[in-house]
C-alpha cells in the first residue's frame, strides 16, 4: 500500500506541532491547535472544499494531551483518515473515539515523564553545574532536556503514522514505569548534588572570603540551611509558596542582624 | 535605559510564548532566560544568579492543562532585567538583586491571572471560529496565530510595565535605605537558594532511595573539598 502523505507533509505537521498549545482554551483545550496541526494532511487527502471542511470541523473538537505527545495522536489520526478515505469508511466515529481514548494516556505519560521527571532532573544538573562551573550549565541543561523532548515529538509522529490504531499498545503508563523510576532515581541523586553545590556556593560567599569562624562569614550558610528547613516544613504543611519565601527572607535578615550584633 | 527596557520586553514576549504556547524548548526557564537578559544588557553574572534562584523556586510549578500557575519564567526575566538596571543606576548591586527578586516574585503572581485572562480570550476566538457558517484552513490558521500573537503581546506588555514601574519605585526608594543594610538584604539571595533547594528535594526525595540522595550529596561534597576556586557566575 503506497502512502499518500509525503515526507514534506510530515515535516509540515511536525513544525505545526511545536505550536499545538498556542490556542489552549477552556472549551476545546488543544482542539484548535490540533485542527491547525492537521491542516497539511487534510489538504493532501481531500480535494473538495466540502470534504476538507467536514474533516477540519471534526478535528477542531475537544482534544487534550501533553503537548509533546500530541504528535503521536496526530500521526495516528493522519494514518486513519488516509485509510478511511482509501477504504471508503461510512462513518468517521472510530477516529473520533480513538482520539478521545488517547487523551488520558497521552496526558498522564507526558506529564510524569517530562514535567515531573526530565525537567526537574535536568534543572537540578543545570543548577549544580551553574553553581560550580558557571555558564556551561545553560547549554547542557538545554541539551539534556531537548534531546528526549524532540525525539519524542519526531518519533511519535512517525510511529503514529506507521501504526495507526496499533499505537495504543505502546502507550500505557505501566510500560513507562521503568522510565519513571529511573528518572526519580536520577532526580534523587541530582537533588543531593545540587544541595552540596548550593551549600558550597553559600560557604564561598561568606566564610570562603573571610576568617572561617567569623560570625559574618557563617551567615550565608546559616541562612541557606534555615531557609531550607523552613521550606521543607512549609511544603509538608502545604503553606503557599509566597508566604514561605517571605518567611525565609525574614529569617535571613534576622540571622544577619544577629551576626552583626555579635 | 529605554533601549534596554525595550530589548528585555521583546525577550519577555518570547519567554511568554515558550512557557506554554509555542515550542516549550525551555529557553523560557529562568536559568536560560535570565542569563540571556544578562547577555543582552552586558552584565551576565547578576542575571545568571537570579536565574539559578528562580529556577529552583519555581521548579515544581507545572503548566498542566487549565492549572493556575505562577508565571515564574516572566517574573524571573523581569527580576534579572531590573537587577541589572538598578545596579547600574544606584551602584549598589547587593541591594538591587534582592529588591529585583522581590519584584519578580510579585510579577509572577500577577502573570498567573494574565494567563487565565488570555485563555478566556482564546475561548472566545475558538467559539467565534466554530460558529462560522464556513470554516477554511486559512480561518483556522488565522485564529490560531491570533492566539499566539496575543500571548506574545501580553509577555511584552507585562515585562515592559513591570520593569518601568518597579524601576522608578526602587530608584526613589534606594537612597532612603542606609548603605549599612545592603549586607543584611544580600542574605535574601541565600534564603531564596535555600527555598529552592528544599523544593528540589521535596520533588525527588524518597525514604527508600535515601542512598541515592546521599551519593549525590557525597559527590558534591567531594567536589567542594577538591575545588578551591570560587563559584562560577558569582556576584
Amino acid at each position: 500500500m503506497k502512502s499518500r502523505l509525503r515526507s514534506w507533509d510530515l515535516w509540515n505537521m511536525f513544525w505545526r506541532c511545536l505550536l499545538v498549545q498556542g490556542s489552549w482554551n477552556h472549551k476545546s483545550m488543544l482542539g484548535l491547535g490540533f485542527g491547525f496541526t492537521a491542516i497539511p494532511f487534510i489538504r493532501r487527502l481531500f480535494k473538495s472544499e466540502k470534504q476538507r471542511e467536514e474533516c477540519l470541523r471534526r478535528h477542531l473538537d475537544f482534544f487534550n494531551s501533553h503537548p509533546y505527545y500530541a504528535s503521536w495522536c496526530l500521526g495516528a489520526v493522519a494514518k486513519l483518515e488516509e485509510e478511511a478515505k482509501r477504504k471508503k469508511w461510512d462513518d468517521s466515529r472510530p477516529i473520533d473515539i480513538f482520539k478521545e481514548r488517547l487523551v488520558g494516556p497521552l496526558g498522564a505519560i507526558g506529564d510524569r515523564l517530562f514535567w515531573n521527571g526530565i525537567k526537574p532532573a535536568a534543572a537540578g544538573v543545570g543548577i549544580a553545574l551553574g553553581l560550580t562551573a558557571g555558564w556551561i550549565a545553560i547549554p547542557l541543561f538545554l541539551l539534556i532536556y531537548n534531546i528526549p523532548h524532540l525525539t519524542v515529538r519526531i518519533f511519535g509522529l512517525r510511529e503514529g503514522y506507521r501504526k495507526g490504531f496499533d499505537i495504543v499498545s505502546g502507550l500505557s503508563v505501566r510500560r513507562y514505569q521503568g522510565w519513571f523510576d529511573a528518572l526519580t532515581m536520577a532526580g534523587a541523586f541530582t537533588g543531593g548534588l545540587c544541595l552540596a553545590a548550593a551549600a558550597r556556593w553559600c560557604w564561598l560567599q561568606g566564610a570562603g572570603r573571610m576568617a572561617p569562624l567569623h560570625p559574618d562569614g557563617l551567615v550565608p550558610l546559616a541562612v541557606f540551611v534555615a531557609a531550607l528547613l523552613l521550606t521543607w516544613a512549609a511544603l509538608h504543611f502545604r503553606i503557599p509558596r509566597h508566604r514561605t519565601i517571605l518567611g525565609a527572607a525574614l529569617i535571613g535578615i534576622i540571622i544577619s542582624l544577629a551576626a552583626a550584633a555579635l | 535605559m529605554w533601549q534596554d527596557v525595550v530589548v528585555v520586553s521583546l525577550w519577555g514576549g518570547f519567554v511568554a510564548l515558550d512557557t506554554t504556547a509555542a515550542m516549550q524548548i525551555l529557553i523560557s526557564r529562568p536559568l536560560v532566560s535570565c542569563s540571556v537578559v544578562g547577555l543582552l544588557l552586558g552584565s551576565f553574572a547578576p542575571g545568571f544568579i537570579i536565574g539559578l534562584m528562580f529556577e529552583l523556586i519555581y521548579l515544581d510549578e507545572l503548566p498542566v492543562g487549565g492549572a493556575l500557575f505562577n508565571e515564574g519564567n516572566l517574573g524571573a526575566t523581569i527580576a534579572a532585567g531590573l537587577a541589572i538596571l538598578l545596579s547600574r543606576e544606584s551602584g549598589r548591586p547587593d541591594l538591587a538583586v534582592p529588591l529585583a527578586a522581590l519584584a519578580g516574585l510579585l510579577t509572577s503572581k500577577a502573570g498567573a491571572h494574565i494567563v487565565v485572562a488570555l485563555r478566556t480570550r482564546n475561548t472566545e476566538i475558538y467559539t467565534r471560529l466554530i460558529e462560522r457558517p464556513r470554516i477554511t484552513s486559512g480561518a483556522v490558521t488565522r485564529a490560531h496565530l491570533h492566539c499566539l500573537l496575543l500571548m506574545f503581546a501580553a509577555g511584552v506588555v507585562l515585562t515592559f510595565t513591570a520593569l518601568v514601574l518597579f524601576f522608578f519605585i526602587f530608584r526613589s526608594l534606594i537612597p532612603l535605605i542606609p548603605a549599612g543594610w545592603d549586607a543584611h538584604l544580600r542574605t535574601l539571595i541565600y534564603a531564596f537558594l535555600g527555598v529552592g533547594c528544599a523544593v528540589l528535594l521535596y520533588i525527588f526525595y524518597e525514604r527508600k532511595r535515601w542512598w541515592l540522595f546521599a551519593a549525590g550529596l557525597g559527590l558534591g561534597l567531594l567536589v567542594w573539598l577538591f575545588t578551591a576556586a570560587g563559584a562560577g557566575g558569582g556576584l
